[in-house]
């Protein structure tokens, strides 16, 4: 795996997160992949644990995080508009002293406010030192960065967090969204994160979103963005650029007709 | 491309899969390594250090311009570019990997010789330094990176050929090897070395060799102006300079009569 990294061997690729009334893409998810030579595409699932084990995330986090940032400007340009990208930020990564100056260096490099930021953590990640937690948090909000808690519901959950926690975002597991709308359970457990989100002011984001019905079930009950394969696979950077291209042109499609008929 | 230069790229490209990387030298690398460890040098410049290694130099401008760091893109020709891409933790991770050349010389004599070229290599990045620094040159590190880089294919074919650069110099004389490259290994050393480094020039050429040594996504490609400028000055074969990116030329420039150009201080 070191050896991978001196290779360059590692990829990004951007899953859309859409807007769920519009279905115009809000932003991306950044998903690392390693492209072993032999091997093929292995799944981050198979290799961020060992990165995590060995150290190597914290390099490979800087280089998610840099490279996301500068890839969101390029995005932008494409699209003519602002946009998000959300990153994901691992344990290691997160309790490690210098993430502050790597996100950062992130920011400044890119040239990316704060605000078009999101940096994604596991429920799991904040209960490991909640205090630790806190001051870290405190400081990505003051870079005006956003938070978001990626699977949320899965984890060690403890409700005090939210209210303690600048939160912004909260991303319902896949898990809760699979069997929609047939689910009694699962439909009660998205009303109950959606209904809480309203109230704490909060954005949702439902993940692993593969059917009409089910974007239909949640967007109904008030969730603003959808993430899944209905919606885009993750893909590479020029492959979004042209998802973003083919967004802006349908839409002067639909405008131009309109002006013509007023 | 003739049936022997095809030849002695595949014995290249053999090589390199089993021997792995070319070593770096010592110097520099436990020096980027004590930096990582936080070991407190004021004078420590982690640029000038990566650029006392010609191979240090050449992984972390491939690294720089790899698919990794494409969103960058993929148009870094100094070292100062590509340590604000990559970091100093990438660089240090680059350098971890390196054997050092110290040590090889031990278990293996015949790698004098490519510790030969590489210093050469080193020296003449140094006195393009000193010529850019002199004539005010804009343009200061990527006529280091050229000038360093240019002899590549001779520390390659030391490297990885000994015995192939033993026949060149009986044949030649000490100093003369280019002359004889074309007709002993199909193809000259110097062009050999300018095809890895420079952008366009695997896509360019069907030097298949070459092109997996460096994996396709290249490293070198000096700017237009620097071409016109620090480049220029110090008189590369017009062979090797590379091609501007993006052009595809179906062939490559296999064939050169140029003397063999090393920078002599």
């Amino acid at each position: 795996m070191f050896q991978a990294v001196r290779e360059g061997e590692f990829l990004l690729y951007y899953q859309p997160i859409v807007n769920a009334g519009t279905r115009e893409i809000e932003g991306f998810e950044t998903l690392m992949r390693w492209k072993h030579p032999t091997l093929g595409m292995v799944p981050p699932g198979r290799f961020i644990p060992i990165a995590e084990t060995n150290g190597l995330i914290n390099l490979l986090g800087a280089w998610a995080l840099k490279s996301a940032c500068v890839q969101l400007k390029q995005f932008q340009d494409v699209a003519k508009r602002p946009l998000y990208i959300s990153v994901n930020i691992s344990p290691r990564q997160f309790r490690n002293d210098k993430f502050l100056d790597v996100l950062d260096d992130a920011l400044a490099f890119s040239g990316l406010p704060g605000e078009q930021l999101v940096l994604e953590i596991t429920e799991g990640t904040l209960m490991i030192d909640p205090a630790h937690a806190e001051t870290i948090l405190a400081r990505m909000a003051e870079r005006h960065a956003r938070i978001a808690i990626d699977d949320f519901g899965t984890g060690y959950s403890s409700l005090s967090y939210l209210k303690r926690f600048p939160i912004s975002v909260l991303k319902i597991d896949r898990t809760f969204i699979r069997d929609l709308p047939g689910s009694e359970k699962d439909g009660a457990i998205c009303n109950a994160v959606l209904d809480l989100a309203k109230h704490l002011d909060l954005s949702v984001v439902a993940e692993g979103v593969e059917t009409e019905e089910q974007m239909h079930y949640v967007a109904q009950r008030g969730c603003q963005y959808i993430q899944g394969f209905l919606t885009g696979r993750p893909m590479a950077a020029h492959t979004a650029m042209a998802a973003l291209k083919e967004r802006t042109y349908a839409s002067l499609m639909t405008e131009e007709p309109r002006q013509v008929a007023q | 491309m003739s049936a022997l230069s095809e030849q002695t790229l595949s014995t290249l490209w053999e090589r390199t899969r089993q021997q792995g990387d070319m070593p770096g030298f010592a110097k520099a690398i436990t020096a980027i390594l004590g930096a990582m460890r936080g070991e407190d040098d004021k004078e420590f410049d982690m640029a000038r250090t990566v650029l006392s290694d010609p191979v240090l130099t050449q992984k972390v401008l491939r690294l720089a311009n790899s698919g990794m760091y494409s969103a960058f893109g993929q148009q870094i020709n100094t070292v100062s570019k590509a340590m604000l891409v990559l970091g100093t933790e990438a660089i240090g991770h680059l350098a971890l990997g390196l054997k050092l050349i110290e040590e090889l010389s031990v278990v293996s004599p015949d790698s004098g010789m490519a510790h030969i070229e590489m210093e050469k290599a080193v020296l003449a990045g140094i006195v393009a330094r000193e010529v850019s620094a002199t004539a005010e040159n804009r343009h200061g590190e990527e006529a280091v990176v050229c000038s360093m880089l240019q002899t590549l294919g001779r520390m390659l074919v030391t490297f990885y050929m000994p015995e192939r650069w033993t026949a060149l110099q009986k044949a030649t004389g000490e100093g003369k090897e280019d002359s004889a490259a074309v007709d002993m290994l199909g193809l000259s050393c110097r062009i050999s070395g300018a095809l890895p480094p420079c952008t366009g020039a695997c896509r360019r050429t069907s030097c298949r060799a070459c092109a997996r040594w460096c994996r396709h996504p290249t490293t070198y490609r000096p700017s237009l102006s620097a071409r016109k400028t620090g480049w220029r000055a110090f008189r590369p074969c017009p062979a090797s300079a590379p091609a501007p990116y993006g052009t595809t030329a179906k062939k490559a420039p296999l064939k050169s009569n140029a003397s063999p150009r090393v920078i002599r201080p």
